[in-house]
């Protein structure tokens, strides 16, 4: 057993350097990193009413300095990989000091060091991914929705009251939408292609729109290479190495679940309470619901389920609003953790690529 | 004779409604609304289309009349014959002609009023288009789209004809030329067609009256006085709120209409349908047909946002999809018996109004009537 496991190794130090060699790399390449205007500070307030106290308690945070006003929330990457990649990521994500939370990536190229390295950065930094699919693309603030507004006291034909809607955020919501969130893409080369899937498979939460990128996105063709990506995807998110036949790796990219399994686990233990509650109120609508239709959803029967489907609503407001401050909690730790007064950018990277490295061996073993 | 050349000026500068785009209005029969196509509702079974929809089996539609048309571009001067052109839709398709889907910013009001007394006279539906991928995005009047699956119990769902049903319509479509869709929405003059409808979906986007000026984009003409153009827009308001107490669209909707300025236009809901007829449909089919559309999108739309994935985690709906499919299931037969009434009304209106072919000159005269009648109330 022993001896095979060395085997393996052996065989993958010899292999995965055979394919850092072999990976295509463009002539000119390197990333740029663009701060998605809507994301800076100063106009994501708009949505706390512009009040610092609105902004920490919803995040559940104490109070200490804003962010500053010119900070972003949110960069688009776009351009093609290159062997300065993961410091010119750490770079960016130090300038952020921990604000930072979202990626929207709209890159391509193969560099498999460097894509191993900032799918480390970005996974240790908890950073949320999105992947750019098409060529209109729009910022959406990752830490609240706008819901629909809730049912009036006459029941599902009236507005309800001012002031009734389910978040206290959606009516300054509803305004910040109204801005140009346009992304600024090229519009033929737009897609999240080859090492910019591995990075956004490490996002602590992964986003994708709905349409299909495949033909839009391309991909190499060595098959080689994208199983790699696709075990280190693996060992990223569990920790260990999949099976050598296990069907996820043949899946496509996108079919990875939303939140890796330690972020959901950390989100389950963070809110259980919400969780508990939205749950309960989620059967009882359903409930209330099959009692109106065995009145043949006469108009007072159907009236019946107004009160329960708003507190469901409320409850799933409050649900996400904890979710959002479990995740801004555990980014802003990550952040603290690894730059606690100050950062070496030097000693990150090395240590940041040492693990990546090391996760890319494995992967290569398999 | 100086007032009357006044007033015809007047008249003249008064039913320019300010838009953007300068194409005329366009009628197109939307493709996937031909009868053969809807046939596939029906197992492709005309007979029981007929059943469906309380009809005389022997009366049939034509497979290739539509039941929904698409109006596009701008609402047009009176020489264009936009009024006659829907007419002509309207004849061609012998009265089985049941919806407008409009694709509108607007355009000449007084064009506008004539298109609304049309629908209205011929008992027709409206809908503010939607688009999918840049296409119309059609879903025929009648039917209620089954809800995506809930959770597989390995037992024969009650609605599962209907889903089938439905599978085959959409496979029916799939070849079909797409209707692209320039301008996505109802604005302005449009709005006068829209709220028109007897069964109306979509927003429509409204302002207080205006008065074109010379130059492209003017909402106001500055070379009147101040007081000219106060009179001029508060006869102009008065027509148009005379109107839409006449088509009922809804409570907010007059409120919005005032209170948006001219240089821009407010989103307002419409009621789907004008109260009484509303009151009419609940006697007649014994449930509420817009309180439960309304219920189906609340119960649509909270799954969804329950399920928003930027948070996460969230939390199982299969209760509630469950919940949602049933619904749609219960719709589907009160939008049977809704849809039913309506085809029996519409079928009269028709029969009344072009007992023997449509005699559209006779047609117009009626409707110019309703137009002078309009302006009349607002003298």
């Amino acid at each position: 057993m022993i001896a095979n496991n060395l085997r393996s190794a052996a065989l993958a130090m010899l292999f995965v350097p055979a394919l850092l060699s072999s990976a295509p790399s463009p002539a000119v390449a390197a990333l740029e990193f663009h701060c998605i205007e809507a994301s800076r500070y100063k106009n994501l307030l708009q949505i706390f009413h512009d009040d610092p106290s609105t902004f920490f308690s919803y995040f559940n945070l104490s109070r200490r300095p804003l962010p500053s006003h010119e900070a972003c929330r949110a960069l688009l990457v776009t351009g093609t990989i290159a062997p300065d990649s993961a410091d010119a990521l750490l770079g960016r994500v130090i300038e952020g000091r921990g604000w930072l939370a979202a990626l929207y990536l709209s890159f391509s190229g193969t560099n498999l060091e460097q894509e191993a390295a900032m799918a480390a950065m970005v996974r240790q930094f908890s950073l949320k991914t999105y992947e750019v699919r098409g060529p209109v693309y729009f910022y959406q603030p990752d830490f609240v929705v706008r819901w629909t507004p809730a049912v009036g006291k006459g029941g599902f034909l009236s507005a309800a009251a001012a002031g009734a809607d389910p978040s206290p955020l959606d009516s300054s919501l509803a305004a910040f939408l109204r801005r140009d969130r346009a992304l600024k893409l090229d519009p033929k080369r737009y897609a999240c292609a080859e090492g910019c899937r591995v990075v956004w498979s490490a996002g602590a939460n992964r986003i994708y729109n709905s349409r299909s990128g495949q033909a839009d996105a391309p991909s190499t063709t060595d098959q080689t290479i994208e199983r790699l990506r696709s075990v280190f995807a693996y060992r990223l998110d569990r920790g260990r190495l999949p099976a050598a036949d296990d069907p996820i790796l043949s899946r496509p990219w996108d079919r990875i679940p939303t939140t890796p399994p330690a972020v959901a686990a950390t989100l389950r233990k963070e809110c259980d309470a919400e969780i508990s509650v939205a749950e309960a109120l989620e059967t009882r609508v359903a409930d209330v619901f099959a009692e109106a239709a065995g009145k043949k959803l006469t108009p007072n029967a159907v009236s019946a389920l107004v009160p329960h489907l708003n507190a469901l609503k409320r409850a799933g407001v409050r649900l996400q609003q904890c979710l959002a401050a479990a995740h801004e909690n555990l980014r802003l730790r990550s952040f603290e953790t690894h730059c606690p007064k100050v950062c070496s950018r030097a000693e990150l990277l090395g240590a940041i690529s040492k693990s990546g490295a090391e996760m890319l061996e494995q992967a290569g073993t398999l | 004779m100086r007032r009357a050349f006044q007033a015809v000026i007047a008249v003249l500068v008064l039913v320019v409604a300010a838009i953007e785009r300068a194409d005329a209005l366009e009628i197109t029969c939307i493709e996937a609304s031909r009868y053969r196509h809807l046939y596939q509702l029906f197992g492709n079974d005309p007979k029981q289309l007929a059943t469906f929809l309380n009809l005389d089996v022997a009366k049939l539609p034509q497979p290739e009349f539509c039941r929904a048309i698409l109006l596009t571009g701008k609402v047009d001067t009176r020489s264009a014959n936009d009024a006659d052109k829907l007419l002509a839709a309207i004849e061609a398709n012998q009265g089985w002609l049941a919806t407008l889907q409009l694709s509108s910013g607007g355009g000449i009001v007084q064009t506008g009023y004539q298109l609304g007394f049309i629908t209205r006279l011929f008992w027709l539906k409206t809908q503010t288009a939607t688009a999918l991928g840049g296409n119309l995005s059609y879903t025929p009047d009648f039917f209620v789209p089954p809800a995506a699956s809930a959770p597989d119990t390995g037992e024969e769902q009650p609605d599962a004809e209907r889903i089938r049903n439905w599978r085959n319509y959409l496979a029916s479509r799939k070849g079909l030329k797409p209707a692209p869709l320039g301008y996505t929405g109802c604005a302005s003059a449009c709005g006068l067609i829209q709220t028109a409808g007897v069964d109306r979906a979509g927003e429509v986007r409204v302002h207080r009256a205006r008065v074109g000026g010379a130059g492209k984009g003017e909402f106001i003409n500055l070379k009147t006085t101040m007081s000219e153009t106060d009179k001029r827009l508060q006869r102009l308001e008065l027509e148009q709120i005379a109107f839409y107490r006449q088509m009922d669209p809804g409570p907010d909707f007059i409120r919005t209409y005032q209170e948006t300025p001219a240089q821009t236009t407010t989103p307002v809901d419409v009621s789907r349908f004008p109260r009484y007829v509303a009151d009419y449909l609940t006697g007649k089919c014994k449930i509420n047909g817009d309180q439960l559309q309304e219920l189906d999108r609340q119960i649509g739309n909270t799954i969804t946002e329950l399920n928003a994935p930027q948070f996460g985690y969230w939390i199982k709906t299969d209760n509630l999809r469950r919940s949602l499919r049933q619904l749609r299931h219960l719709r589907s037969d009160a939008e049977r018996c809704i849809a039913a009434a309506h085809e029996a009304e519409r079928r009269s209106h028709f029969a009344k109004l072009c007992p023997n072919g449509c005699d559209r000159k006779k047609l117009m005269d009626t409707v110019n009537d309703s137009v002078r009648s309009l302006l009349k109330q607002a003298q």
